[in-house]
């Protein structure tokens, strides 16, 4: 028997790690031509200068530095929040059409968040992460209750979508009856990078970190659960104690990106698809896969917000939702044939 | 080994399992029989603990089970439920490693003893020459071995089947009842639900008939697999004659052809 070498835990690990360190590179690449593209195009000399030899009375170092250095990172943190609580939802659910946006999460983080802002007098911007968290609470709740108990990821994905529309609804009510608050958070409901701003980012950073170790503290129980809930229990998985600490990271990773640049759709239902095509096996490396393909998407995504067409902008959020939509479709499709 | 008091368990108004009172016997291979619906597969889960009964308790050896948490219980028994799906992505190897879950955290990841297990498992069900082969590829047969290989794996003195033979062609069901009773032999406490009555009377030493969430009969197949027993537990009307070979009862339908051969025989007497 020739398995003893055969038989060993990592599949690859070198290759695993060429392509992560592959995607990082391309990552970088992306995330300079983000600091260097946009409403006005800067040379790649300029651009690195402004990172390298930062000169605070050039004007256009100061664009790279002030502004899209600080989008920048806003959009690497989003998409990498999003991507690991889409691989997180899609597990826990057991349902491939997961996606904190289709499942409502995002909708109702959303819409506390607004009746927060515009209906509770006094509310500050250090609230909002809460109001974040609390809305998508209550919306994965009535998801997970409207879903019903029997494994069913058709019944969970129409609950999801009856519940993000619902919420979507209440949102733009609210905003009706305050014409000044749609001003001010029209941009942001669709999902607008560019409105971000670091502070914010900084605040919701405990719970970002908290999300992720949260995630990882369950990756061999998310290894097991691809077997079945059932062949996994029968495995010592504690299969409620894995699903409410996965929900737990969802709610904070996706409510935090809610509160910082507002309801950004698909990326985590397109990442995990994705990263599936080159790695399967270890949620070690999907999670780690994740990280960086999410963070990529989104950073994509701007930067196609801000130069498709130039000099105005187009939120990231409608861009996620152009690529994610498509595909969205074609995974339905898939599944109902 | 493995003792059941008082179980009774609901699922809404049904009543699934009705006061069952069971001891498995330890380092023997017990098949557990029954028509459809009448609890064998609950019956399964909560001697696993993975259905909690509404009243009753399930002890292992001295232990009951209940103060146990889940992983504690995996280290001892082993279950492995009706496979309805196949994990895409995944490798034989890497569903057999699986097993190993029980026995691994985050600090202490792949060991020796790991090793050694999962290889004792590769050999007995012998899918060695499948580990590096994705399940999607595989026969439901051969996929079935990969399965039972990491229950094994588990390394548990207890192992509990939700009707392994399924998916199997006859000579894959008759090589795995062999296995489960080999893994009896060597100690292991092994139950498992069987459909073919005949498979269980001849390779099970202890035969637990049920019916609508109570205990008809239980015992050595001999003393248990009766025409009377069958009729009761199943409606199925049979006679049992004996394998010339072995001497094991083998059940046969009564066929209506059959009862008027007798009773014109009769009559001609």
């Amino acid at each position: 028997m020739s398995d003893a070498a055969e038989l060993s835990p990592a599949r690859r690990p070198w290759l695993s790690f060429a392509g992560l360190g592959l995607l990082g590179l391309v990552l970088l690449f992306t995330a300079f031509l983000h600091l260097g593209l946009g409403a006005k195009a800067l040379d790649w000399t300029t651009t690195w200068q402004a990172l390298s030899q930062y000169d605070p009375t050039n004007l256009d170092h100061a664009v790279v530095r002030d502004s899209r250095l600080a989008r920048l990172l806003v959009a690497v943190v989003v998409g990498a929040a999003l991507a690991v609580a889409g691989v997180l939802i899609q597990a826990i659910t057991d349902n491939p059409l997961a996606d904190p946006g289709i499942l409502g999460i995002n909708g109702g983080a959303a819409f506390f968040v607004v009746a927060g802002l515009l209906m509770v007098p006094g509310t500050d911007f250090a609230y909002l992460p809460w109001y974040a968290f609390l809305g998508a609470v209550s919306a994965a709740v009535i998801v997970a209750l409207l879903g019903g108990r029997a494994h069913n990821p058709v019944r969970l994905t129409l609950a999801g979508a009856a519940v993000a529309a619902l919420f979507s609804a209440m949102t733009a009510t609210v905003l009706l009856l305050d014409q000044q608050g749609l001003e001010k958070l029209r941009h942001w409901l669709t999902g607008a990078i560019g409105a971000a701003d670091v502070s914010k980012l900084l605040q919701v950073t405990p719970y970002l970190v908290i999300g992720l170790l949260l995630a990882l503290s369950q990756v061999r129980s998310l290894d097991a659960h691809r077997l079945g809930a059932r062949a996994a229990a029968g495995l010592g998985v504690n299969i409620l104690r894995l699903k409410v600490v996965g929900l737990v990271a969802v709610v904070l990773l996706s409510g935090s990106v809610v509160a910082v640049a507002g309801p950004i759709g698909f990326v985590g239902l397109v990442v995990p698809h994705a990263v599936r095509l080159v790695v399967s096996a270890d949620y070690r490396w999907i999670l780690g896969y994740s990280v960086i393909v999410g963070a990529l998407l989104v950073v994509l995504a701007d930067l196609l917000a801000r130069v498709a067409v130039r000099p105005y902008e187009i939120n990231t959020g409608i861009v996620t939702a152009m690529i994610g939509g498509p595909l969205f479709i074609a995974l339905v499709i898939r599944r109902v044939k | 080994m493995l003792n059941a008091r008082g179980i009774s368990v609901r699922f809404g108004t049904q009543r699934v399992l009705d006061g069952i009172d069971l001891s498995i016997p330890a380092g023997r291979f017990s098949a557990l029989v029954g028509a459809n619906g009448s609890g064998k597969t609950t019956l399964l889960n909560v001697l696993a603990q993975l259905v909690k009964p509404d009243s009753g308790s399930v002890s292992l050896g001295t232990d009951p089970l209940a103060g146990l948490s889940r992983r504690d219980i995996a280290r001892r028994i082993g279950l492995l439920p009706q496979i309805t799906g196949t994990p895409v992505g995944l490798t034989v190897g890497e569903l057999v490693m699986q097993g190993r879950y029980p026995w691994q955290n985050w600090w202490r990841q792949w060991s020796d003893e790991d090793q050694r297990a999962v290889d004792a498992a590769v050999a007995l069900t012998d899918i060695g020459h499948l580990l590096q082969r994705p399940l999607t590829e595989l026969s439901g047969g051969q996929r079935q071995r990969c399965w039972i290989a990491m229950t094994l794996a588990q390394d548990t003195p207890v192992l509990l089947l939700d009707e392994p033979t399924t998916y199997l062609d006859i000579a894959h069901q008759v090589e795995l009842l062999q296995l489960a009773a080999d893994l009896a032999t060597r100690g292991k406490t092994v139950v498992a639900v069987l459909h073919d009555l005949n498979q269980a009377a001849c390779y099970a030493d202890h035969l637990i008939m049920l019916r609508d969430g109570g205990i008809h009969a239980e015992g050595e197949p001999a003393s248990v697999f009766t025409a009377d027993n069958l009729e009761a537990v199943f409606g199925f009307r049979a006679h049992i004659i004996r394998d010339p070979h072995s001497g094991n009862p083998l059940c046969v339908p009564r066929t209506e052809s059959a009862e008027l051969e007798l009773v014109s025989r009769e009559a001609r007497l």
